[in-house]
């Protein structure tokens, strides 16, 4: 396991593509699976995150890296003096802006999240999944996410015929 | 399979086991309906990994008490293909959060059918708690209201059972109002200190939870051990007030069964003839959210 200046346990996680990335291991402890190959003793030298490209592992290391809990690292002096409440605040900010990607890399991070068991970066990339679910009719859910309707026309009319309380 | 990556679907690219852990975070029945209409993929996703039975669940947790019940109470599919487990917990278990959840706009005023019995009765059956369905308080010029037995103790305990007009009932309010006996000095106020609401199923057959015309057996159909409760209430206190006094519940509740038990906790109020604790109602009502018919 690489060590580096003040005592920072560091943690390798490699990519199918070849890419390297050093990260602090509570960055990568921000990942339920990391965290339990780490103490299960499997995280010798370097982890392979297998299925997720650099550029989507990258993204997710830089989510980890804001959301760690901060213990000093970046900013230190600042944290201490910023309330609970205005932090969140800025993070919620930030994600806003990490989110907006097309909708390739958002389903690319949504598998990531949920391979890598890291929570947070989940709700925030399905949600606006959710909130197109939510929020617009039937063709426009089907546009938004390029799902093919396979449906009959009978059977669509079954469909909401049968369950037309949600469709109101 | 979609090729160019932008116009790939989100089942085909994240797979069935992520796409439910995404739908899983759909909070209303009306969405995971929607999702499902959407394309068969879509579809069997939903059904397959059960989330209208959980998403159900969370929002009424006295459904768990009786799944079973639900699916056998449902009229036997007449077509001769059988669906799968899964498409039948899908369809109940969607339809049952639908309606939970929707607003019915007017709810029926009123959704109890009949009274089964009372725990005590001081005057049966002049003083019987059917009095308690009567809207008016006086019938044929004599004040009409339910009289428990008298006690000493002022914790003695009551309770009312009364049969509502479904099996399954949305129960998010009811409302009783205490009786003020003009024709004593003081015109005292029969209340009781707290009251609370228990809901479910008479263990015996169905149709046996009749009224009980006499006033040994109307005492014993009361008993604990009859019911199958999938609900109780927090307690609420009751004012001395000689009003209809409105009791909402937590949230809106599924009475599954048909039965609700009204526990009155506590008395207030001493006779002076006999200087005894009563408890007098004159009315009571029970305002469902809506009532679903199996």
């Amino acid at each position: 396991m690489a060590t580096r200046e003040a005592g920072k346990k560091m943690i390798m996680l490699k990519s199918p593509d070849g890419m390297e990335f050093e990260v602090e291991e509570a960055v990568a402890m921000e990942s339920q699976t990391i965290r339990k190959m780490i103490e299960d003793d499997c995280a010798d030298t370097a982890i392979l995150i297998p299925n997720i490209n650099s550029k989507i592992l990258s993204r997710v290391i830089e989510y980890c890296n804001k959301h760690v809990p901060t213990t000093g690292a970046t900013g230190a002096a600042a944290s201490d003096t910023v309330a609970p409440a205005a932090l969140a605040e800025d993070l919620k900010i930030w994600d806003a802006e990490f989110i907006k990607v097309n909708r390739a890399t958002r389903f690319n991070l949504i598998q990531a999240a949920s391979y890598l068991n890291i929570k947070g970066l989940l709700d925030l990339t399905s949600q606006t999944t959710i909130d197109t679910i939510s929020d617009n009719s039937l063709e426009e859910i089907r546009s938004f996410l390029s799902t093919k309707n396979d449906y009959l026309p009978e059977e669509e009319q079954t469909i909401r015929r049968e369950n037309q309380w949600a469709f109101q | 399979m979609a090729e160019e990556c932008c116009s790939a679907d989100l089942l085909e690219w994240i797979g069935p086991d992520v796409s439910a852990c995404v739908f899983g975070r759909l909070d209303h029945p009306a969405d995971l309906v929607r999702a499902a209409a959407v394309s068969r993929t879509w579809r069997r996703c939903v059904v397959e990994s059960g989330l209208s039975k959980s998403l159900c669940l969370r929002l009424c947790p006295e459904v768990a008490t009786v799944a079973a019940a639900a699916e056998v109470t449902r009229s036997p599919p007449s077509t001769a293909s059988p669906e799968s487990g899964h498409e039948r917990d899908y369809r109940i278990y969607s339809n049952l959060a639908g309606a939970y959840v929707s607003d019915s706009g007017e709810p029926s005023a009123e959704c109890i059918l009949h009274c089964i019995g009372a725990s005590s009765t001081d005057d049966f059956p002049i003083e019987t708690m059917e009095n308690t369905l009567d809207e008016e308080e006086i019938i044929n010029f004599r004040p009409s209201y339910w009289s428990s037995g008298g006690a000493d103790d002022p914790e003695a305990p009551e309770s009312l059972t009364y049969r509502l007009n479904s099996d399954i009932c949305i129960v998010d309010e009811v409302r009783v109002r205490p009786y003020q006996a003009f024709f004593q000095d003081g015109d005292p106020i029969y209340s009781s200190k707290m009251v609370r609401f228990r809901m479910g199923h008479y263990k015996l057959p169905r149709g046996s939870e009749t009224f009980v015309m006499d006033d040994y057996e109307n005492k014993m159909v009361n008993t604990d051990e009859k019911y199958m409760w999938t609900y109780t209430s927090p307690e609420f206190p009751m004012l001395q007030k000689n009003e209809l006094q409105s009791f909402k519940l937590p949230r809106p509740v599924l009475c599954i069964g048909g039965v609700v038990m009204i526990e009155l906790l506590g008395r207030v109020q001493k006779q002076e003839a006999d200087d005894m604790y009563y408890i007098w109602f004159w009315n009571l009502r029970g305002l469902p959210g809506g009532t679903l018919m199996p």
